[in-house]
């Protein structure tokens, strides 16, 4: 399982032209950068939901792919369990729901849901669950799913803390099955999940790189224009934004 | 509790079950009792025969609204997927209006062409509405409210101007303006005929994109990531929809709402997922319709009203209600 991404991403202009990014299973990818800097917008098209600009990306065509927006989509009419089935479906021409679905997939989805401390009723409308539960539902079944790789943009803004850490643990335990590419805004929480590490600083993008490589107080200051200082809690590495001022 | 999944599918399952096996049970009363009452009164067993014209013209009829019934509900729930709008169906968009528009455009051109122009009349100006709705849509964001009142605004227009071209052109319809209203009182053999037609193109296409139809659903980003061509699954929605709007609309004319009420009582009764709601709508449909045209024909013996307005007198409360709740909850 790999992905290869060579040329311009961009919608109407590039953002970034001569990227060559190449990807493979077993890492936990993360791509970091201040708001704009085409974190999105690289995610997009690594996984297929935007064309490159320029160039191709290579994608193993039997492999699927998930790719999960930040904020979940408004899906009238759907109740939570629809939206999960959906997900778990492939795409082929079953009428009915769930006839596609293997009794390990519907495990996995409640393990998924309950490390993830969703106990609500799945009957219930989509639209009526907060965002962070509708966020659960779809990451629960994207992980439970058949896809080999999974582009999730942002996926703990959402969480609580306590969810967010179910999420890293259980993104850790499924990383020599699918291909995990993130996008995150937490720093701070950075070391606890990314093995590797893209930055953009909206003129050029570095990586993919050793995660240690990136939690550096000058890098970091770098691409964020904030000051940081990093300190050490247990062996892990915490960057902790000091001022906004690099001075 | 354990929010199982399991036990979701198993429930939806068993709904599904009972909902279909029940509805199906419920059209043959309602076609009995749709052959047995009707505005010219009660027509005895003894002469339920082939022979009778009264038994063969309600015969048809009953027919031809189990047909339009199943084919209107199932284009209303492929409009609500590919334009990601639980409150729309033909009628609301104009679709149906545009059909009227062209079946009657088609019978003034047919006095120098021929017959057979009017279905291609009517087919094109049904598929020139739906993709004007998609331009629209696709301007507009797919916002609810933008589609819903764009399409609002483009069916008053066409259905003016159909009255403007009856009222101008009075011999073009046996029964004057109950055809733009939508009616099931033109049935006979045709209606059947382009009735079978439209259900069973609108079926077949169903059942062939349903897959794709489902991962749509989950918005368009998941579903381009599991490689979902989604502006090519939307025009090729809007060919089969306009196609099957054509024939049921030159059958019935533009019997609103139907395709807005039976898609969304479906999905409160076996949830969201496309397949299970289509089997629902088609199956639920004819029993909705055959008794509002029961009614519609007995309640001013022996003049009798076209379903359409029963339909709109039922629908469009309907059509608010699920309106305000969208607006209320904040959906797009």
């Amino acid at each position: 399982m790999k992905i290869r991404l060579k040329g311009a991403i961009g919608y109407s202009s590039p953002i970034y032209t001569d990227l060559d990014i190449s990807l493979s299973l077993g890492k936990i990818y993360c791509v970091m950068g201040p708001n704009g800097s085409g974190k999105s917008t690289l995610l997009k098209t690594l996984s297929g939901t935007l064309p490159p600009l320029e160039g191709i990306v290579e994608r193993d065509p039997n492999v699927k792919t998930i790719y999960l927006p930040s904020d979940p989509p408004s899906l009238p009419g759907m109740r939570g369990g629809d939206v999960a089935l959906s997900v778990l479906a492939g795409d082929d021409r079953r009428l009915l729901y769930g006839n596609w679905v293997e009794g390990v997939e519907f495990e996995r989805v409640e393990s998924f849901l309950k490390e993830l401390n969703f106990s609500l009723n799945l009957d219930r409308d989509f639209e009526e669950f907060s965002t962070g539960e509708k966020m659960k539902i779809l990451l629960a079944s994207s992980l439970a799913s058949r896809a080999g790789i999974l582009t999730l943009d942002e996926p703990m803004s959402h969480l609580d803390v306590k969810s967010r850490l179910s999420l890293y643990k259980i993104i850790k335990k499924e990383k020599d099955r699918k291909l995990f590419v993130i996008s995150l805004h937490e720093v701070t929480e950075a070391s606890m999940i990314c093995s590797e590490g893209i930055i953009l600083d909206s003129k050029r993008a570095v990586g993919p790189i050793g995660i240690e490589e990136i939690l550096r107080e000058e890098v970091l200051s770098n691409v964020y224009g904030v000051k940081f200082k990093i300190i050490s809690v247990e062996g892990r590495v915490v960057p902790i934004p000091i001022s906004s001022s690099l001075a | 509790m354990l929010p199982s999944i399991r036990r979701y599918l198993e429930i939806k399952r068993r709904k599904l079950r009972f909902v279909f096996l029940l509805s199906i049970a419920v059209i043959f009363p309602a076609s009995l009792l749709s052959i047995y009452l009707g505005s010219s009164g009660t027509l005895p067993i003894e002469r339920w025969n082939q022979g009778d014209p009264i038994f063969l013209l309600r015969a048809y009829r009953t027919i031809t609204g189990i047909l339009a019934a199943s084919s209107l509900s199932l284009n209303g729930l492929l409009l609500q997927t590919i334009l990601m709008n639980p409150i729309v169906d033909s009628s609301i968009l104009g679709i149906s209006s545009g059909a009227m528009l062209g079946t009657l455009l088609g019978y003034i051109a047919s006095i120098k062409l021929g017959l057979y122009v009017v279905p291609a009349f009517s087919f094109l100006f049904s598929l020139a509405v739906t993709t004007a709705i998609y331009v629209l849509s696709r301007i507009g964001g797919f916002k609810i409210l933008v589609i819903t009142l764009g399409g609002v605004m483009i069916s008053t227009m066409l259905t003016s101007i159909s009255y403007m071209i009856l009222i101008v052109n009075p011999t073009i319809s046996r029964g004057g303006v109950a055809i733009v209203l939508g009616s099931l009182q033109f049935s006979n053999s045709t209606t059947v005929y382009y009735g079978l037609f439209s259900l069973i193109s609108i079926m077949v296409y169903l059942l062939l994109r349903i897959g794709k139809l489902r991962k749509l659903m989950l918005g368009e980003d998941i579903a381009r990531s599991e490689g979902i061509k989604v502006e090519e699954i939307r025009k090729e929605s809007i060919l089969a929809s306009s196609i099957s709007i054509a024939f049921i609309t030159l059958a019935v004319g533009p019997i609103g709402f139907i395709g807005l009420i039976v898609p969304h009582i479906s999905r409160i009764l076996v949830g969201g997922d496309p397949g299970a709601s289509a089997v629902v709508s088609a199956s639920l449909a004819p029993s909705l319709l055959l008794l509002a045209d029961i009614a519609s024909r007995i309640a001013f013996m022996p003049s009798e009203l076209p379903v359409g307005i029963a339909m709109s007198m039922l629908g469009a409360p309907y059509f608010l209600f699920l309106l305000l709740r969208s607006v209320r909850r904040g959906e797009r």
